[in-house]
């Protein structure tokens, strides 16, 4: 159970901060915000200083080949890329051949852990851009197989979380991907609500912790989930090897927003990382609330960096972005931990307990007065806890 | 289909390399002698071919070839038993796939393995049930044959116990009969809109034509959990309230299994998870390898029990 950094724009020293503290244990990187010399100079250099510590990953983000006029960044600048890219481009199995050999093979000039397959986006488990995904698979691990010294192939799952609607062609998707011979996958699901949390709906996570139970856990591939923020505690406890989180509310759940053309925005809140809540509140006015009716002492979750906050009223603490991403790495980590057990039916139970716990003091605070904006309210907890309880009941765990 | 209506005189006089040993033993679609061939003993198989038309043509028409689907079957069975290395799949015998007519009969014949043994059916119907040791290595053993099916790209798609033989000589277990055998790269030999193989050990996927082309190994792994929960127990793990095999099938493909303990206590749990993993309704809920299966029935308590 591993915390990954989802690489991105400004990262500065975070990440060499956060492995040096050990919340997190790898990186996931990111070509659309590093140039190809920098991304390889940033690789050696974490290899250099962390070396078997860290578990470097690369995300070729092949997915941004089918957003028209995208904002790709540097991706334009890998020789793997191709922009603009429409079905007729997938229809040749030569040509998704070509896509699958470019995009490991630039993966091979990398110290790379793993390797990640290029993929393209699908809504459906039925669509054709689903078939496309599971071609590119194939073509991956044919390229793959004839590669030397290769490192271990994650095929790269990317999907829309409307896919997990149906648990029918989910499992006919499952018997298919179950069958490969690959060392794991790399799971990215694109969210629909842009809010920080984003919503799920009941189905749709429960089908996703299917997802990830049936391929880490019945199949024993390795499950590394990208773009996963709290919510991937669920994922980890069901077999999930890694999720991965940033700094910013984009690298914490997928859209492909920061690809298509900007349409302008402000700067997110500040958001202190709650482990006693499960939660990432707003530090004004929810954590600033529970300061003023004394209650500070039930959200806070005392990492290294919170000191900021027990000592005085949070609305006028230092808090910049820098420290809440380390801190937010921190409590990630440190709850991963507490919901770590040697089976899975030990792991829900340990989750399901943590969820009680954290909805009982959600409850105190609003009884003290504290108001919590809808998504950072105990709204998912409560998901959360119909999820596992849901799930549990299928696996009989 | 119809199966040859010959006598043994007949057959030693068509095919004069071979002597006949014993009696015929009948299959759906062949009948099996005993043989020798230079003081060797093996399994002679026979069947008659059933050439059909494509619909629609004219029988007179030469231009048109016709199309025998038994002799289609034939053809990849010898194939497979000549590609397939294990020894828990049974052999290829000297005389190769051949044509003789017979009394006005156009018989398909081939030679394979003699195995000196019982079917696991008769093993069952004698003595109800196998050791848990020995169900341990059924499994171990038929799990290895899929194994190396699969490894050339097949689908054994009729594992039951009328199709396992345990030898005399050292109580191995070995698959029989790849007439049903599916190649995931050939043309398909069934007619479309059936499924060969036999119903009551079909997998929840096999009993789906349209995902016919879809199967793999884990459709055989599904057929060794019913004969391994059979050779436990002597239940059919489906065959609870279930009168036909139609019923049976329903069962398959909406019934959760009982564990083999609640028909003999002294099964262990590990044994209970074990085969009730192979018994999962979708594929990606067994095992994703024989060898991991293997591995879990190796390590499977098996609680002392005989």
């Amino acid at each position: 159970m591993s915390i990954y950094s989802q690489h991105g724009y400004g990262k500065g020293t975070k990440i060499e901060a956060g492995l040096r503290d050990g919340a997190l244990r790898g990186v996931i990187l990111s070509p659309r915000n590093e140039s190809p010399e920098k991304l390889s100079a940033f690789a050696t250099g974490l290899r250099a200083e962390f070396q078997d510590g860290v578990t470097l990953l690369f995300d070729p983000q092949f997915y941004a080949t089918i957003v028209p006029d995208a904002r790709d960044g540097s991706l334009a600048d890998y020789p793997y890329y191709r922009p603009g890219l429409t079905r007729r481009q997938f229809i040749s199995q030569a040509d998704v051949h070509e896509y699958a050999a470019d995009t490991l093979g630039f993966q091979s000039t990398l110290d790379l852990d793993r390797w990640i397959s290029p993929a393209v986006l699908f809504d459906d488990f039925r669509d054709p851009w689903s078939q496309i995904a599971l071609t590119m698979a194939q073509e991956s691990i044919s390229v793959h197989r004839q590669t030397q010294n290769a490192a271990p192939l994650l095929l790269s799952l990317v999907l829309d979380e409307n896919a997990l609607r149906s648990r029918d062609s989910l499992d006919e998707f499952l018997d298919i991907i179950t069958s490969w011979d690959v060392a794991g996958f790399y799971l990215v699901v694109r969210r629909n609500d842009r809010s920080y949390p984003a919503a799920f709906d009941d189905s749709v996570l429960l089908n996703l912790v299917y997802l990830v139970y049936v391929l880490a856990e019945v199949n024993e591939f390795e499950v590394v989930c990208g773009y996963t923020d709290l919510v991937g505690l669920l994922l980890l406890a069901v077999g999930g090897k890694a999720i991965a989180s940033g700094w910013f509310n984009t690298l914490r759940q997928f859209s492909l927003s920061p690809f298509q053309p900007a349409t302008g925005g402000r700067a997110p809140r500040a958001r202190y990382t709650s482990a006693p809540l499960m939660s990432s509140v707003l530090v004004v006015p929810e954590l600033a609330t529970a300061y003023y009716v004394g209650r500070t002492a039930d959200m806070l979750s005392n990492t290294r960096y919170d000191q900021a906050m027990a000592n005085g009223d949070p609305a006028n603490a230092l808090w910049p972005p820098e420290t809440a991403c380390l801190h937010h790495w921190d409590v990630l980590a440190r709850l991963a931990e507490g919901v770590g057990g040697t089976n899975v039916g030990v792991r829900l139970a340990t989750l399901e307990s943590e969820i009680r716990q954290a909805i009982a003091r959600y409850a105190l605070l609003q009884s003290s007065g504290v108001q919590f904006e809808a998504p950072t309210g105990p709204r998912d907890l409560t998901l959360w806890l119909r999820v596992v309880q849901a799930f549990r009941s299928e696996i009989g765990a | 289909m119809a199966l040859p209506v010959l006598a043994a005189t007949q057959i030693a006089t068509a095919i004069p390399d071979i002597t006949i040993t014993g009696t015929e033993r009948r299959g759906g679609q062949k009948l099996v002698f005993p043989c020798e061939i230079a003081g060797h003993p093996w399994a002679l198989k026979l069947m008659l071919a059933q050439p059909t038309q494509p619909a629609g043509v004219d029988p007179a028409d030469s231009s048109v070839e016709s199309f025998d689907p038994v002799t289609a079957r034939a053809r990849r069975e010898v194939a497979i038993m000549y590609e397939c290395q294990s020894p828990h799949l049974v052999k290829l015998g000297p005389l190769p796939l051949a044509q003789v007519d017979i009394e006005g009969q156009s018989i398909i014949y081939f030679t394979e393995e003699w195995i000196d043994g019982q079917d696991l059916a008769e093993i069952l119907r004698v003595d109800g049930t196998l050791s848990v040791e020995d169900v341990r290595r059924l499994g171990l053993h038929i799990a290895a044959a899929i194994e190396e099916l699969w490894s050339k790209g097949h689908i054994h798609r009729d594992i039951k116990p009328g199709n396992i033989m345990r030898r005399e000589a050292n109580g191995d277990f070995v698959l029989l009969d790849m007439g049903l055998a599916f190649d995931l790269q050939a043309q398909s030999i069934s007619s479309p809109g059936t499924t060969p193989g036999t119903m009551i050990y079909f997998s929840p996927e096999q009993a789906n034509v349209a995902r016919k082309r879809q199967l793999d190994f884990r459709s055989d792994l599904f057929a060794l959990g019913i004969v391994m929960y059979e050779a436990l127990t002597s239940v059919h793990p489906f065959i609870a309230g279930a009168a036909t095999s139609i019923e049976v099938l329903g069962q398959i493909l909406g019934a959760t299994p009982a564990p083999p303990s609640t028909h003999r206590a002294a099964i262990t749990s590990d044994f209970d998870r074990v085969i009730l993993r192979l018994l999962a309704k979708s594929p990606h809920l067994r095992y994703k390898t024989c060898e991991r299966f293997r591995a879990a029935l190796t390590t499977a308590r098996g609680g002392g029990v005989p």
